[in-house]
C-alpha cells in the first residue's frame, strides 16, 4: 500500500504518520529475517548496526546468504533515503506528483526490489 | 570548536548557498557523547544534483564530525516562514548563524506557531499506532525508540505553549516538570526510553534489557497520562495550574478505556 501511494505522490514521504509506519515495517521485517536465520537482533538500521552484524558474521565464520545480504543492504539504502528526506528528496508541494527526482525514483525501485527479495527468501 | 574566518569567507564563493545555521545541542553547548552536530542549510531553488554537491562541500569545510544536515530551498523555506513552523522557531530561538550570504533577516515575517492541536493530534495518533504495534509485534527496538520520540516532542510542544521554549533531549522534560511540578512519566523511564532511542538511531550500544510486560504497561499508561496533561495545557494554556492538581493522583483518576497486553 505504501509503495502504491508513493508512486502516486511523493509527498507522502513527508507525512510522518505514514512514513513512521513504513519505517517500522521495514525494520521489523529485516530484523525478523536476521533473527530467524542468524539469531541476531539488528537493533537499528544505521551504518553501524549493519556493520556490527556483518562483523559478527565474519568473526564467527558464518556465510551470509547472498539474498539476505542484499535484503540487508537494500533496507539500509531505503532507510538512508527516508531519513535524509529533507536533503535527498526535496519538499514538494502538497499536490506534487513530480517524477523528476532521482532519489524518489531510486526509492521506489529499492522498495520494489526489497519486496521481491523478501518474498524470495520466504520467511 | 570555532569556525575559522578563512572558512567563513570560503562559504561566500559557494554559489547558491544562502545561509548556514548551527542548532541543537552543539549550539546550546549542552552536547554529550551521543550528540550529533545539527546544521541547517538554506539554498536557492536548485536541482538535486547541485544540492548534493553543496552538502559535500559544506561537510568538508565545517570542523565537525557527525554532521546532520537539514536543507531547505528558498521557496520551501518561505513556505515554512508563512506557516510559522516550529522548526524555524527552533532555529530562531537557539540557532547560531554561521554564515548568511546576503545579510538578510533569516527570520523576517516568521509567523507565530499555532499548530498546537494539530501536532498534539499527530503525537496521539502515533502513540496509538505504537501501542497497536507493540500488541501485534511484541516489545521491539523500533517502538521503544518511537515512544521516546513522542515523549520528547509532546514535552517540547507543551513547553512552547507555556512560552518556555526549549529543545534539548533532557531539557524539554526537565523544563516541563519544573513548570508543572509533576509528570506521570518518571525521569527514570524517560531516560530509559531515551537510551533505546539512542541505540536505535545512533547505535550508542547501551546495554539494555527489554522491559518486562508490567513495566511496559506502566510506561504506556504513564505516557497516555502525559499526553492527557499536555492536551489539557495546550487547550487551556496558562490556566493549567488548577487543572494539573487533578492529575496528581493520576493512577486512580484515569479510567483506562482499554487494557493492553503485549
Amino acid at each position: 500500500m505504501f509503495l502504491k501511494n508513493l508512486k502516486e505522490n511523493k509527498v507522502i514521504v513527508f507525512n510522518y504518520e505514514i512514513i513512521s509506519s513504513f519505517e517500522r515495517d521495514l525494520f521489523l521485517t529485516i530484523q525478523g529475517v536476521l533473527n530467524d536465520r542468524y539469531n541476531y537482533r539488528l537493533e537499528g538500521l544505521t551504518y553501524f548496526h549493519i556493520a556490527n552484524f556483518k562483523e559478527k558474521i565474519n568473526r564467527e565464520n558464518i556465510v551470509l546468504d547472498k539474498d539476505i545480504k542484499s535484503l540487508l543492504d537494500t533496507s539500509f539504502e531505503i532507510n538512508s533515503i527516508i531519513n535524509k528526506r529533507n536533503t535527498s528528496i526535496g519538499y514538494g508541494g502538497a499536490k506534487s506528483t513530480s517524477l523528476d527526482n532521482k532519489n524518489y525514483t531510486l526509492l521506489i525501485e529499492l522498495i520494489e526490489y526489497y519486496i521481491s527479495l523478501y518474498e524470495k527468501i520466504g520467511v | 570548536m570555532k569556525i575559522k574566518e578563512s572558512s567563513l569567507s570560503s562559504f561566500e564563493i559557494i554559489e547558491d548557498l544562502l545561509s548556514i545555521v548551527l542548532f541543537g545541542s552543539k549550539a546550546r553547548e549542552d552536547e554529550d557523547d551521543f550528540s550529533d552536530v545539527d546544521i541547517f542549510l538554506l539554498v536557492e531553488d536548485i536541482p538535486q544534483d547541485r544540492i548534493s554537491e553543496i552538502i559535500d562541500i559544506i561537510k568538508t569545510r565545517l570542523p565537525y564530525n557527525n554532521i546532520g544536515i537539514s536543507l531547505y530551498t528558498l521557496s520551501s523555506y518561505k513556505q515554512l516562514l508563512r506557516e510559522g513552523s516550529i522548526f524555524i522557531w527552533h532555529l530562531k530561538l537557539e540557532g547560531l548563524i554561521i554564515y548568511n550570504k546576503t545579510n538578510m533577516d533569516l527570520f523576517n515575517k516568521l509567523a507565530p506557531f499555532n499548530k498546537f492541536n494539530e501536532n498534539y493530534l499527530l503525537y496521539k495518533k502515533l502513540f496509538i499506532n505504537t501501542k497497536s504495534s507493540l500488541q501485534e509485534n511484541g516489545i521491539n527496538e523500533y517502538d521503544l525508540s518511537h515512544l521516546f520520540f513522542l515523549c520528547r516532542n509532546i514535552c517540547l510542544l507543551t513547553c512552547f505553549k507555556l512560552k518556555n521554549p526549549t529543545f534539548g533531549r533532557m531539557s524539554v522534560y526537565e523544563k516541563l516538570v519544573e513548570m508543572v511540578g509533576f509528570l506521570p512519566l518518571s525521569q527514570e523511564n524517560y531516560i530509559f526510553l531515551s537510551k533505546w532511542r539512542l541505540n536505535f538511531t545512533r547505535a550508542s550500544c547501551f546495554k539494555l534489557d527489554f522491559p518486562t510486560e508490567s513495566k511496559m504497561l506502566k510506561i504506556l499508561n504513564d505516557i497516555e497520562d502525559l499526553l492527557s496533561i499536555c492536551k489539557e495545557i495546550i487547550e487551556n494554556g496558562v490556566k493549567f495550574n488548577e487543572k494539573i492538581k487533578e492529575f496528581e493522583d493520576v493512577p486512580k483518576k484515569f479510567k483506562r478505556k482499554q487494557s493492553y497486553s503485549i
